[in-house]
């Protein structure tokens, strides 16, 4: 049986003691932001348990590295890359097993919206379902950079955050706006040269 | 620029990426071609729709949230042969010890009761959303506005400025302005200054049906530069362009907080400023607060000085 000794006793309760003050600063910059980090992850991960994990280990391997986090930037866009890099890892792990069908599904907007059904109202009448249901089927380039802008990353963070140019973000953006616009039939008579933007 | 490079930047115009000169010279070609400007508006507007109805996905995590917390909170490191060391450590450890112990019972208690006191009235936000979570979701967006602001060769902290931006007139409100769009409309901002130079921006938003109003406070300290040690930070908001270790809010340097409360109808009421000035007293470690401010739903002026 190992005793300590008095100072190497005392050195690790000053250890858990210094951890207190990292908690409660990990409890308020990064944890406030697991809501809209669960949210994002409803909408790229099929799967609902996935998502949870992915949600977990984001934040658990947050926690392990928050020590390299410099306070006064943008935590919420520190979390989405690493949720991003877990994600990237998954996926790969994934194809090396197998293709997922899920995934695949959901990149096809039909395999989603029924033919034939209407979003002819105005955007503003829309149902939020339907909405949501929209953003879930768009192609995963424009899903990914649009949800992130919707969870207020700048274009800069959102560049950051998926490892593209910042040029990229922004014609992935108009993009993916014109499909989901497209997808519910919200396209009105734009003024000519329209067609030019993005 | 012409109507074709207005079309070119049109996302980055209503996602308030552009530069402040960019953005009057988008303004400028709207003005002057009203199909364009309707059409940019409806734009801006499908924007926020898509906006709002993502928002809605509030998924719960408390417990997921709980399960995180469970498993990083470092427990207290179990030391073999603890009991030998207590029968060993000197006495007058053990006396503190128990002082100790006693102390921190009360003041937890104390802490509890305070919380529980203040959970009362900031718990019940926004349809059960966490404000926590609301204020941390939304303080990009009002620190890249207020930062906006500043871009164009103004204070973020004069009122005026702060007013037109808080008013919902720019379209880079939408996602601010969310608040509105749960049912609390926005009703007026004013400016509270410190008499340490602390500065803090009061939102008021307000149901009309039940007159339940939501108050988002922003609050900053009067420092020049924030001291991370650029070369270029510096007070002036033009000249800070390229710092990254700032906590920018237009016009604000150094420490800013953002506290949201939430409360009855009884805006006007003690209990509802002594819960903001003791969140902000919270945020900035403060002991005393005072401050003078004019409550825009009626226009009155008031002074207090609160202890908290």
């Amino acid at each position: 049986m190992t005793i300590l000794s008095g100072t190497a006793a005392r050195a690790q309760e000053r250890g858990f003691m210094a951890q207190q003050p990292l908690l409660r600063a990990f409890e308020d910059e990064a944890l406030t932001h697991m809501p809209s980090i669960a949210r994002y992850a409803g909408f790229v991960v099929p799967d609902a348990e996935d998502a949870r994990d992915l949600v977990q280990e984001t934040f658990l391997e947050a926690w392990r590295c928050f020590d390299r986090y410099q306070p006064g930037t943008n935590c919420k866009a520190w979390l989405f890359r690493i949720f991003r890099n877990l994600l990237s890892k998954k996926r790969r792990k994934e194809a090396r097993q197998g293709p997922t069908v899920e995934l695949d599904a959901l990149e096809n907007p039909d395999a989603v919206l029924p033919v034939g059904e209407s979003f002819a109202e105005p955007a503003d009448q829309l149902e939020s379902e339907e909405i949501q249901r929209a953003l879930r089927a768009l192609p995963g380039e424009y899903r990914d950079v649009l949800l992130l802008l919707l969870e207020d990353l700048s274009y800069r963070e959102i560049a950051d955050t998926l490892g593209i140019p910042a040029g990229t973000v922004m014609s992935r953006i108009h993009r993916g706006r014109e499909a989901l616009r497209h997808m519910l039939h919200m396209q009105r008579s734009s003024p000519s040269g329209a067609d030019s933007a993005g | 620029m012409t109507r074709e490079d207005v079309l070119r930047c049109i996302d980055a115009y209503i996602d308030g990426e552009l530069q402040e000169s960019e953005v009057r010279e988008v303004e400028k070609v709207l003005a002057q071609d009203p199909d364009l400007n309707a059409w940019v508006r409806r734009y801006a507007r499908d924007d926020a729709t898509v906006r709002r109805a993502y928002r809605q996905v509030t998924p719960d995590v408390q417990a997921l949230r709980q399960d995180v917390l469970s498993r990083i909170s470092p427990t207290r490191p179990s030391v073999s042969g603890g009991w030998k060391r207590f029968f060993l450590a000197p006495r007058p450890s053990f006396a503190f010890g128990v002082a100790g112990l006693v102390l921190g019972l009360l003041a937890t208690s104390l802490v509890m009761v305070y919380r529980q006191q203040q959970s009362q009235v900031t718990s019940v936000v926004l349809g059960g959303i966490d404000s926590t979570a609301y204020v941390a979701d939304h303080r990009q967006c009002i620190e890249r506005i207020i930062r906006n602001a500043a871009q164009g060769g103004h204070e973020g902290s004069d009122p005026q400025v702060l007013l037109a931006h808080f008013a919902g007139n720019q379209e880079a409100m939408t996602a601010l302005c969310s608040v509105a769009e749960r049912g609390f409309r926005y009703r007026g901002s004013v400016e509270c200054v410190f008499p340490g130079g602390e500065r803090m921006a009061h939102m008021v938003y307000a149901r009309a049906d039940t007159n339940d109003v939501v108050s988002l406070f922003v609050g900053a300290r009067n420092d020049t530069g924030c001291g991370c040690g650029a070369r270029d930070c510096s007070p002036c908001p033009a000249m800070r362009k390229n710092c990254s270790g700032c906590t920018l809010l237009g016009g604000w340097t150094g420490q800013v907080r953002i506290v949201m409360v939430y409360t009855g109808s009884d805006s006007e009421s003690e209990a509802f400023y002594r819960v903001a000035f003791a969140r902000l007293r919270e945020a900035f470690e403060k002991t005393t607060v005072a401050a003078s401010w004019a409550n825009p739903l009626n226009g009155r002026s008031r002074s207090r000085e609160t202890s908290v």
